[in-house]
């Protein structure tokens, strides 16, 4: 039922749009493209108790096919804030990603360089933040324009003193007489008002986005739902939650790469600029912790 | 609140009539300087239409008046004997000498006329563009717009709106129009009065509003005065004919996608007339036979009706009640019957969508003494949008018959309900007071589904979605058009409102001011300051109109939008009556929205705050037009040079981008030549530097680190810098009219040729990336319109 919602509408307006670009004129129009300089893409997540990786690549320009591969023979070096920390990550020729075998501490803010010759070197500065407490977690029945689902009730706690930003997953831990337990990611969606919407078609998410401003240094209850699962009755299927503390950066980051994702292809949705703080390339540098809990 | 604001006008109200009493008391002329005032209304001597903005000039004294949007005057001089004149641009002057030793009420009736008296030149200097105190406001004559070419044989309000400077059209044929850096939510279109939510067809390439039912049009850009309020950007006021007083008249044209008939004439000669207008488009009863009866059978039609009653029950004392509805629906529908083994089987299926505006008012126009005026306004206004999906079966065996179906409904809109009142005191003539209350009460319905489903084992009635939300804004204004000395005028006042939605309350103090200063007989500067506040948002795609723009109000977390505009101006009055405007503009807006990226304008329901950024918006720039109203030629040049930025905190990373009507140049040249009475040339030259769009000229490759895995999130991704990073090429377009009008004994029957784009210009309408047939990229550009001649024939009696 839900479904239906919108197809109408936007079906008949695709019939529109399609039948007036056929009853229209089209050409190819001299456009002076700015020369495209590849600036270095450098993507790390990084958080505590896991080593650093960073994947650097180039980017390319939208007018040619080349395909960007990652990039060797490039220095990147890692350096804390408080002088503690200071390494050049080595390329992994397995996995194309620079690493080390340090781990990064929450607190400690720190800083990455990226240079490659013939390109301008790269900058980012980071932090990993307070983790959330998860206190409890239970599952309750829900109903949600017209349809019944299940619905989680998550309560944590805000570490207070800094703007927080949460990310939100729900997996489901099935277990098969055929197989082993198996983690899978499942849509979920809310009607908490502090949650930032990345689509409301009715299908949720993979993740939640949700700001502390309204609940800065207290606990807090989150309830979501899941609109579209519906395990076979005949299996024992556990969840886990997973809440991600974010710096700003990578809450941003990870949320315009979802709306990215999720308006791809839409003729009809706003394009989406995915977010950067790396000053004279793209991607991002952020720290995040992770807090589980199962039920 | 309402309460003591109705209290307060109404002592002011008692005042002012005693007062107008006063003038006439013996006692009372003894203490003060003898004056009376002289008072009435200015008509069409042919078919009593109000005329708007005609000039009542005393040449003696130097003093003169306007008359208002209902064709009222009053003016007051001291006792002496005058020869006053009434003029009206296009209709031959008249001179009526009097003796002002009482109060006096005089209705004039002047006879249209193509040539301009000398008489006439001189009092409509009192009017002339250097005199008004008003600025930024541009009026455009009926019959200007009907000779101007057209766009598939329909004439367009909006369209010519689009001409002016300081008003920039949207895409390619849409009737949207962006003022001074506004979007298209910041436009105030009235309807005689009544607010108007969704004012085109057929997907914003046509306006709603039928020219042969229209009297007059004002734009105003900046300068507004107190009485208008509740948008940010400009009030377009349009006036409907109020039906011929004399005689019974028609006129109509079979245009190439529409048709129309008006008729208008006395109900009662000069007490009672009416006036009905009927437009409908046909190209769905044309096709609808050729398409086999078994097949679905797609279709499209609008159609929109104008109609007014208006009643005089005395000189001071008159009634309008007028309606507009109108109606866009398309669809595709299936009906079938057919018997397989005995058994009758029937179906009946029907997908559309329709949307349209219902608009009516009761005014009563009523006059206290001869120095105050009111106006008591009742009107309602609601704009509907709905989409339906109905599918129904019968199944007849053995004379038993099963009947199923299912019927789905969405339903979004807004409903206002309004009652004002308001007042034009005129005390002498140097000071012009007007002064009012209303009340607005609106009700959204962001979204609205109904469900039923009815089979034999089954049945659901359902409603459900978003609940209506209701709001009510209250206000109150006053003006004074103030004439401090020779060269000084002065128009000073407020508009003050209060918004209530959701227990949260909503107040604003709105001031604006205009002067004028002359400088010498023919040359001024014009001032003025505006603030704007606009309780009401449109959730709006930005390319096209389409009828699921939302209007929703403010709410606890999205603010009201607030405008502060400054503007100066120079006019100046040149030889062969032209008439020069230089205006410079500073606008500054906050609480805009604007989509957030990703969201799709489908669908915007219950979490559209989920949608939307707020952010800030800037506007500046220069407004030149060379304007001529009278004589064989008529026209303007407009040239617009202006910057126009908006800034949210997350889009483009918080950082400044151009909006999509971001542009830098813009001009419009307009010229009709009436070679004679039975023939007219129109042409339309248009050119405005290319709109803003978002292109992702940059990509890149990545694998998410929030999975350990790297497959959610991996793969490509376009890099964009800034929302609007890319520029369209520019538009430019020359569109030509030719008019060949013959008079009839029954009338008048006019052929109309328009071209369209004469000279085929492919002007963008989207750009995308695409593939060469040499395997390299570039962008291809989406055109829609060609060149389009059409004909018209259209006919008067």
């Amino acid at each position: 039922m839900k479904k239906m919602k919108y197809f109408p509408a936007r079906a008949i307006f695709l019939l529109i749009l399609i039948g007036t670009i056929y009853a229209s004129c089209e050409k190819f129009i001299d456009y002076d493209a700015p020369e495209h300089h590849p600036r270095l893409v450098v993507v790390s997540g990084f958080q505590p108790d896991e080593t650093w990786l960073v994947d650097v690549s180039l980017s390319r320009s939208s007018f040619n096919d080349t395909v960007s591969h990652a990039l060797e023979d490039v220095v990147v070096t890692i350096r804390s804030g408080d002088g503690s920390y200071n390494e050049e990550l080595l390329h992994n020729q397995y996995t194309f990603l620079y690493h080390s075998l340090a781990k990064p501490m929450t607190g400690i803010s720190y800083e990455i360089e990226v240079s490659a010759d013939g390109y301008p070197s790269v900058y980012a500065e980071n932090k990993i933040p307070g983790a959330a407490t998860l206190i409890s977690l239970d599952t309750l029945e829900g109903f949600h324009d017209g349809n019944f689902s299940n619905d989680f009730e998550l309560t944590f706690s805000d570490p207070g003193g800094e703007d927080g930003f949460y990310i939100v997953q729900l997996y489901s831990n099935e277990t098969y007489n055929w197989k082993d337990q198996i983690g899978n990611l499942i849509f979920i969606d809310s009607d908490d008002p502090n949650v930032e919407k990345i689509s409301d078609d009715g299908h949720g998410s993979e993740m939640l986005f949700i700001k502390d401003q309204n609940f800065d240094g207290q606990d807090y209850t989150l309830r979501f739902y899941t609109p579209y699962y519906y395990p076979y009755e005949d299996i024992d299927a556990g969840f886990t939650v997973k809440v991600f503390s974010c710096s700003e950066e990578f809450y941003r980051f990870q949320k315009t790469t979802l709306q990215y994702q999720d308006s791809e292809g839409d003729p009809f949705a706003q394009p989406v600029q995915i977010f950067s703080n790396i000053e004279n390339g793209i991607g991002v540098f952020g720290g995040f912790v992770v807090s589980e809990m199962e039920l | 609140m309402i309460k003591h604001l109705v209290s307060l006008i109404a002592a002011v109200v008692l005042l002012f009539v005693w007062q107008g009493g006063a003038a006439q008391n013996p006692d009372a002329k003894k203490a003060a300087p003898q004056k009376f005032t002289l008072n009435g209304y200015i008509e069409d001597a042919g078919n009593g239409e109000k005329l708007i903005g005609a000039t009542v000039f005393v040449p003696s004294t130097l003093e003169g008046t306007a008359t208002n949007v209902y064709g009222f005057y009053s003016l007051t001089l001291p006792v002496d004997e005058y020869e006053i004149t009434f003029s009206y641009v296009g209709y031959t002057a008249q001179v009526i000498k009097l003796i002002l030793d009482k109060n006096l009420s005089v209705n004039v009736n002047l006879v249209a006329s193509n040539l301009l008296g000398e008489v006439e030149i001189e009092a409509a200097a009192y009017t002339k563009i250097q005199n008004r105190t008003q600025m930024s406001m541009n009026e455009i004559s009926m019959k200007q717009i009907k000779s101007l070419p057209v766009f598939l044989g329909e004439q367009d309000v909006l369209k010519t709106i689009q001409l002016l400077p300081g008003v920039q059209s949207g895409s390619e044929g849409s009737s949207g129009f962006y003022v001074r850096g506004g979007g298209p939510d910041q436009n105030l279109i009235l309807l005689d009065g009544v607010p108007v939510y969704n004012a085109s067809h057929l997907f914003g390439f046509f306006s709603i509003f039928n020219p042969d039912a229209i009297n007059n049009v004002k734009l105003y850009k900046g300068g507004f005065p107190a009485r208008h309020g509740g948008r940010l950007s400009s009030v377009l006021d349009i006036r409907m004919k109020d039906g011929n007083m004399k005689e019974f008249h028609g006129e109509g044209s079979i245009g190439l996608i529409a048709s129309k008939l008006s008729l208008e004439g006395p109900i009662i000669k000069d007490k009672t007339s009416f006036i009905v207008s009927v437009r409908r488009t046909y190209i769905d009863l044309l096709i609808k036979p050729f398409i086999p009866k078994d097949e679905y059978v797609p279709y499209y039609f609008f159609y929109d009706v104008n109609t007014k009653i208006n009643h005089k029950f005395s000189d001071d004392s008159r009634l309008y009640l007028s309606l507009y509805t109108g109606l866009d629906k398309m669809g595709a529908g299936y009906k079938n019957e057919y018997s397989y083994d005995g058994v009758k089987y029937k179906d009946d299926e029907d997908f559309f969508l329709d949307w349209g505006n219902l608009i009516w008012a009761l005014r009563w126009n009523y006059i206290f003494n001869p120095k105050l005026f009111s106006n008591t306004t009742l009107t309602y206004s609601r704009y509907k949008y709905e989409t339906v999906i109905e599918q129904y079966s019968e199944r007849t065996e053995a004379g038993l018959t099963e009947k199923s179906g299912i019927y789905w409904n969405f339903t979004s809109g807004i409903k206002d309900w309004t009652a004002k009142i308001d007042f034009d005191y005129m005390p002498g003539p140097n000071h012009y007071i007007r002064f009012g209350v209303g009340d607005i009460n609106h009700t959204f319905t962001p979204g609205v589904n109904q469900f039923n489903i009815d089979y034999s084992t089954n049945y659901l009635d359902t409603t459900f979605g978003s609940k209506n939300q209701y709001a009510n804004e209250m206000f109150m204004y006053v003006e004074d058009d103030y004439k401090v000395n020779d060269w000084l005028k002065v128009n000073a006042g407020f508009h003050a409102t209060a918004f209530l939605v959701n227990d949260k309350k909503y107040f604003s103090f709105q001031p604006r001011i205009s002067a004028r200063m002359l400088i010498s007989e023919k040359n001024s500067f014009k001032l003025s300051y505006s603030r704007m506040v606009q309780y009401l948002h449109l959730l709006t795609n930005p390319t096209i109109g389409l009828p699921t723009d939302l209007w929703v109000p403010t709410t606890d977390r999205i603010k009201p939008e607030y405008a502060s505009q400054v503007a100066l101006g120079y006019a100046h009055s040149l030889p062969l009556d032209l008439d020069l405007s230089i205006e410079t503009y500073y606008k500054e807006m906050r609480g805009l929205i604007e989509y957030s990226d990703g969201t799709s304008f489908f669908g915007s329901d219950k979490d559209w705050q989920n949608k939307v950024e707020t952010g800030r918006g800037w506007s500046y720039g220069a407004e030149f037009m060379l304007e001529k109203k009278t004589g064989k030629f008529t026209g303007w040049i407009g040239y617009t040079l202006s910057w126009t930025d908006r800034q949210f905190k997350e889009i483009s990373q918080g950082n400044v981008f151009p909006y999509k009507y971001d542009r830098r140049h813009d001009v419009g040249i307009v010229g009709v030549y009436q070679f004679s009475d039975q023939f007219d040339v129109g042409a339309v030259w248009v050119y405005g530097t290319g709109n803003g769009f978002t292109l992702g000229l940059e990509q890149f490759n990545m694998q998410n680190p929030i999975y350990p895995d790297n497959y959610w999130g991996s793969g490509s991704y376009e890099y964009i810098d800034s929302r609007n990073n890319v520029r369209m090429p520019p538009y430019h377009r020359l569109d030509l009219s030719f008019n060949f009008t013959k008079k009839k004994r029954w009338g008048e029957s006019k052929w109309s040729l328009s071209i369209y784009n004469a000279y085929n210009r492919q002007n963008p309408f989207f750009l995308y990336i695409d593939n060469k047939n040499d395997g390299t990229k570039g962008l291809r550009q989406v055109s829609l319109f060609p060149i389009i001649p059409t004909a018209t024939y259209s006919f008067k009696f």
